[in-house]
């Protein structure tokens, strides 16, 4: 089966609203968790999915620091950690909300990297459906940053908006071709700087900005045949079929 | 479809490296000592040669280079990929000053530490991470994204990971003892694995191949596993692909958990005809969390060598229904492959087929 765009979306952070059965379903969840459900719920409007043959393939450069930051808050304050802090603090604790609200009982995990993670999951997900493992895929990225991260980074730097971009891969829509992501190290001294530059001759700046590119692209119809980026940390390269 | 191949493997535990840790499963010793803390009553898989303190990047650091000493570099293509699995890195230094070692930045330390030259990247599939990244290499090799791929499966005692677990209830006051029918909780353990796997035309010298694999989640609860079972069954289903591939062992999570040893009793007993003879490490080296999963899988690729499934430190009495779980000694494999299998916060579950190569 070849891997097809079918639909996408994307949820900045001032947009953040949740209908009342959701925040029902989240009322205990921490930021990242909301928000990634949030847009995930954006995607599946009017999608129909089935969910034994769906697998998710959650994206995130810092995935929940602030619950972890907080946890650890406990700790310093010698105070006994907070159960559900805890288990929200672990990276694919956000997927298994996913899982549980949206019924999808396929792969649900959680790939990471301070580079390119979005494309990575991408791959992952376009290969899953290649191979017949499963039907449709969700491949979303999300990052919501913690106040230290953006005191680390300084005031002069470019903010880190926080937000999701989501997509669903199926047999139809545009095709995903073929991927190619090689991370390197990072230099200490341009780690938080997060300078990429890309073949549509962007320069971004945060971790999510050029998935929200590419998601602007699509929805204007205008993604391209070949998308590439290079920084400090590596270089992607990622080919698609013909927009419709 | 290409069957991917290991190359290489080893592990350093609370027992020691692979030799050892095997050699120590075979005669029932168990590499868990009570904790040095005075609210946290517990014991843990220390490694002793591990010097820094707990939590730290220094102590990642650490394992890195004592646990990847027996890798045989020379063997080691420039072009390898490299997935990291892990659940939380130096966590106790989150936030301070040139924090090192988070999770996100352990893939490119190894990188450099091995001074190769292919993709590198990190996995997080909570206590499953381990199992999934030896899945995620088997795709790259099977896609052609990559003809070898090192997996490296990491986690280090931490007082975040020690304080959330204690106050979930969950750890065993002494070590634990999967499958037990008076278990009474997990204990945590540190430890890093490591399986080169490659596409068979790269290596004349392999020790397994992998033959099936399969992720499931079972979209329930946050913390707790499906009581049915229901995701482990279905990664039982896509890994034997309709009797296609016959099990011949479990190497189980088994983390000495009520719910957790249940759900998977449950399981086996629910998919097999017989359930296999299975068993747990964890009663002697401890939960090793995002490491588990490929540490587990090294000790599995010894079971094949040796044709044995060694008995889970800790267990005494068997849980009822738990039949086939090894307590006493060693049994032999029941055909010439073994599935080792984990799951994890979020309902994920995921499992993978080793074979003679």
């Amino acid at each position: 089966m070849i891997a097809k765009i079918t639909a996408v979306a994307d949820l900045d952070f001032t947009s953040l609203s949740l209908s009342d059965e959701l925040e029902n379903k989240l009322r205990r969840a921490d930021l990242f968790t909301r928000t990634i459900v949030a847009c995930c719920h954006k995607l599946l409007e009017g999608q129909a999915i089935n969910g034994k043959q769906t697998g998710l393939f959650v994206a995130t450069a810092f995935g929940p620091m602030q619950c972890n930051l907080d946890v650890l808050d406990f700790l310093v304050e010698d105070e006994p950690v907070s159960p559900t802090l805890f288990s929200h603090s672990v990276f694919n604790g956000a997927s298994g909300y996913l899982a549980r609200i949206f019924g999808i009982h396929g792969p649900a995990i959680t790939q990471t990297s301070y580079g390119y993670p979005f494309f990575t999951a991408l791959a992952q997900a376009k290969f899953a459906l290649e191979q017949g493992q499963l039907k449709q895929a969700i491949v979303i990225q999300a990052e919501t940053y913690s106040q230290l991260l953006e005191d680390a980074k300084g005031e002069t730097e470019t903010p880190w908006p926080p937000g999701s971009v989501a997509w669903l891969l199926g047999h139809e829509g545009v095709e995903v071709k073929d991927i190619m992501v090689q991370e390197s190290p990072c230099p200490p001294e341009e780690r938080l700087h997060y300078h990429v530059t890309c073949s549509s001759g962007t320069t971004h700046h945060h971790p999510l900005a050029m998935t929200l590119e590419l998601n602007r692209l699509f929805l204007a119809k205008q993604l391209p045949e070949k998308y590439q980026t290079s920084s400090a940390f590596g270089k992607a390269t990622l080919h698609f079929g013909a927009a419709r | 479809m290409i069957t991917p191949v290991i190359h290489q493997y080893g592990l350093l535990s609370a027992l020691g490296n692979i030799e050892h840790t095997w050699q120590g499963l075979l005669d029932k010793k168990s590499g868990l000592s009570p904790l040095s803390h005075p609210e946290i009553s517990t014991w843990v898989g220390q490694i002793k040669q591990l010097k820094a303190p707990l939590g730290t990047a220094k102590r990642v650091a650490q394992l890195i280079h004592k646990g990847l000493e027996d890798l045989d570099r020379n063997n080691l293509d420039s072009e390898t990929h490299i997935i990291v699995a892990t659940t939380k890195g130096a966590i106790d230094d989150l936030g301070k000053k040139n924090q090192k070692l988070q999770s996100w930045q352990i893939a490119d330390y190894i990188k450099q530490h091995l001074d190769l030259k292919g993709g590198a990247g990190t996995t997080s599939g909570a206590c499953a991470s381990g199992t999934i990244g030896i899945i995620q290499a088997c795709q790259k090799i099977s896609s052609g994204e990559a003809r070898s791929v090192l997996v490296v499966g990491i986690d280090i005692l931490s007082m975040f990971v020690l304080a959330g677990f204690s106050q979930l209830l969950a750890l065993a006051e002494t070590g634990c003892t999967p499958f037990d029918k008076n278990r009474s909780g997990l204990s945590l353990g540190e430890g890093l694995g490591y399986m080169l796997i490659c596409h068979p035309d790269l290596t004349n010298n392999q020790v397994a191949q992998i033959s099936g694999w399969g992720v499931s989640g079972d979209a329930g609860h946050i913390t707790a596993p499906c009581r049915k079972g229901s995701g482990l069954i279905r990664v039982f289903s896509q890994i034997t692909a309709g009797e296609k591939h016959q099990v011949g062992g479990i190497h189980a999570h088994g983390t000495g958990t009520i719910y957790n040893d249940a759900m998977e009793i449950t399981a086996m007993n629910s998919f097999f005809k017989t359930p296999p003879p299975f068993y747990s490490v964890k009663g002697a080296i401890g939960h090793c969390l995002g490491g588990a999963g490929v540490m587990e899988g090294c000790l599995s690729i010894k079971s094949l060598q040796q044709n044995a499934i060694p008995a889970t430190v800790g267990l005494t009495t068997v849980a009822p229904q738990a039949t086939m779980a090894t307590g006493e000694k060693a049994q032999p494999l029941g055909h010439p492959t073994i599935l080792s299998c984990n799951s994890g916060f979020g309902g994920i579950n995921a499992g993978v087929l080793f074979e003679e190569g």
